[in-house]
């Protein structure tokens, strides 16, 4: 373990947001069909390369209670992607082991995300034939794979709220991909409003590369992550609907505390800084240096569990 | 030799000093070094083999860096079974990257370039070698590999773009200026010259350095017969007060160094000629068989293609001795 006292990595320049603390303004969800409240859990044919049929009355897609958090033991799951003979990326699979010892394979495009198993099922998304792309949801216990919703803009993740089973769903729009917000879209109630919106890069930040949603460990603050090529800015959508917007120069997210945002230093690879972002102050301090991984754990108090050239060990955040 | 006028002399000091305007941004880089010259060999990952025409790219950009390092930094190449590897792959340590370093120097290094077609935020990641004809858009892979290699020996982003450094933040694509730039830039390699020194003592300083010099002197006699000769020596070195502390001291051959003389008690230097390099490094020489008495000193100018200062030597009194008088200590003939 580390003794060394932290040091503080940044200070928010005087008169500027530290981090900048804005309202999400619900929008309303322009780019969401209302085919949702009509296709949610519904059953619908596979998408072409999918693996095997189920019929409509074992297809019923339903998330587990909770704390049925990662998926079916015995299961197993793999994505993987497909490459031509030239080596290029011509589409992703994914892979299911299912509990009842099914094995099923779905083909994606490329432009498509798969999530991790949770609730016992895996939500994964990618284009549909008109242009836009269909959210679906595949059984690890029955293999039943459904869709569940489609939209206009191209989904680029889908997280699923602990809480009540909301989608929260980050697009892209238009030509151009820019970035579309995050709408929450509630099949049970059959509503969707857009809670986090379009991320508007800085001139100096380039364009958005790649967009994580994650959960804090209550299961209801959501973190936003956009980053470019250099560094990342993490919105927090609090319950309340309050964001909090947190520029703060850094890079990949690792964790949410009560408290703290961590994440490494703004990314030169590896091993790199770790990060701890104060919610309130938006301040960094540098909890460990020359990291190559971390994990959060928030089963206890939380801890860090991260791998230096030292080797691995624990600190606190 | 023909002289060369002080005038000529002092415009070059000028341009000396225009290269200072590159000084201070010299590419940030770590403090976890490989050994100096360390011969640092890699292998495709086994589950993540690049196709050829990335393993082209990639063993390219591995010469490039050994070509453009100009300092004892890192060799890399590519050697099956070694413990450091490179891979082609879909998923990267981070969402957010083109192409991804992970360093543990002085033991390994990893490299991944991430699958012509993987699809961003923004859109879909090409390759321009990919391609017999690059489209527009398209990233060069030989400069991505580059720019990881220099992640490898240890540098940093820099604010600074090419031709300066390939450590830019944002890697370029086709067809803006450097994005397929095959060298480190001045403020790359200056880093790596001052991590790592530079490769021989004849190696060009990074014009992205400011560093003084100093020039040692001396005569094989300080009094000579009319017709006798004189052998002046130098030493040229980066001066020992620098700030790059590894790089102090350091010998500095195959450079212009000039031997100058003025009458006693003058202002003026006028060149005499240029020294020739001496066997030992930093070492030059030449005889002179003087025509009276002057003051010597051997003079460096700043040069306009490299990042040094100028520097000149302490001054040597050479007397001719006169009449036919016994000639004393020193004297030559």
């Amino acid at each position: 373990m580390r003794s060394r006292a932290p040091k503080e990595h940044h200070i928010p320049r005087p008169g500027t947001r530290p981090p900048a603390i804005l309202l999400a303004r619900r929008l309303g969800p322009t780019t969401v069909l209302l085919l949702m409240a009509a296709v949610a859990f519904a059953v619908s044919p596979l998408p072409s390369g999918a693996g095997p049929a189920v019929t409509p009355a074992d297809c019923l897609v339903v998330a587990s209670p909770s704390g049925e958090e990662h998926g079916f033991a015995g299961t197993s799951m793999t994505v993987e992607a497909v490459l031509s003979r030239r080596g290029e990326q011509i589409g992703r699979r994914l892979e299911v082991r299912t509990q009842r010892g099914t094995s099923i394979s779905v083909a994606l495009a490329s432009d498509s995300f798969v999530g991790e198993p949770r609730g016992g099922r895996v939500l994964y998304a990618q284009r549909s034939p008109t242009g836009g792309s269909e959210i679906r949801a595949l059984s690890l216990d029955s293999g039943c794979n459904a869709r569940l919703m489609e939209l206009q803009d191209v989904v680029r993740s889908v997280l699923e709220s602990p809480a009540d089973g909301s989608l929260f769903v980050h697009t892209v729009v238009g030509a151009e991909r820019h970035d579309g917000g995050v709408t929450r879209i509630n099949p049970a109630a059959g509503s969707a409003e857009q809670v986090v919106p379009p991320f508007v890069p800085a001139a100096d930040f380039g364009r958005v590369y790649a967009t994580q949603l994650a959960w804090a460990a209550d299961g209801q603050t959501l973190a936003v992550q956009s980053c470019g090529a250099e560094s990342c800015v993490t919105r927090l959508l609090a319950p309340d609907g309050n964001l909090l917007t947190y520029d703060t120069p850094h890079g990949a997210y690792v964790g949410l505390t009560d408290d703290t945002l961590i994440a490494f230093a703004a990314d030169h690879g590896r091993p790199a800084e770790l990060l701890a972002i104060d919610r309130r102050t938006g301040i960094a301090r540098v909890v460990a240096d020359e990291v190559f991984e971390a994990e959060l754990s928030t089963a206890g108090p939380p801890s860090l569990l991260i791998e230096t050239p030292a080797g691995r060990h624990e600190v606190l955040p | 030799m023909k002289p060369v006028s002080i005038t000529a002399m002092a415009l070059a000091c000028l341009l000396g000093a225009a290269q200072v305007a590159l000084a201070n941004q010299i590419t940030p880089i770590s403090s976890r070094d490989w050994q100096q010259d360390q011969l640092v060999q890699y292998r495709w990952k086994a589950d993540s083999v690049p196709p050829d025409w990335m393993q082209r790219a990639i063993n390219g950009a591995a010469a490039d860096s050994n070509r453009s390092r100009r300092s004892k930094a890192a060799r890399l190449g590519q050697r099956d079974g070694s413990d450091s590897w490179v891979a082609y792959a879909a998923e990267l340590p981070t969402t957010a990257a083109i192409a991804y370093a992970s360093r543990n120097a002085p033991e390994t290094f990893k490299v991944w370039l991430r699958t012509h077609g993987h699809v961003f935020d923004w859109g879909v990641l090409r390759w321009c070698q990919f391609f017999d004809s690059a489209p527009n858009g398209c990233f060069d892979a030989r400069t991505a590999a580059l720019h990881e290699f220099g992640h490898v020996q240890g540098l940093g982003h820099t604010s600074v773009g090419p031709p300066d450094s390939i450590m830019y933040t944002t890697s370029l694509q086709k067809p803006k200026a450097g994005y397929d730039q095959r060298d480190f830039g001045a403020c790359d390699v200056a880093a790596l010259q001052t991590r790592y020194e530079l490769l021989t003592a004849s190696t060009a300083v990074s014009t992205c350095l400011s560093l003084g010099t100093s020039l040692s002197f001396a005569a094989s006699a300080t009094s000579f017969v009319t017709g006798g000769s004189v052998t002046f020596t130098a030493g040229l070195k980066i001066a020992d007060g620098v700030a790059h502390t590894r790089l102090a001291g350091d010998p500095l051959s195959g450079r212009t160094v000039l031997l100058q003389r003025r009458p006693v008690g003058g202002t003026t230097w006028t060149t005499h000629g240029q020294m020739q390099t001496a066997a030992a490094e930093g070492s030059y020489r030449l005889a002179v068989s003087p025509d009276g008495t002057y003051e010597w000193r051997a003079f460096f100018a700043a040069p306009a293609n490299e990042g040094l200062k100028g520097s000149g030597s302490a001054v040597i009194r050479v007397t001719r001795q006169t009449g036919s008088g016994s000639c004393q200590s020193g004297c030559v003939s």
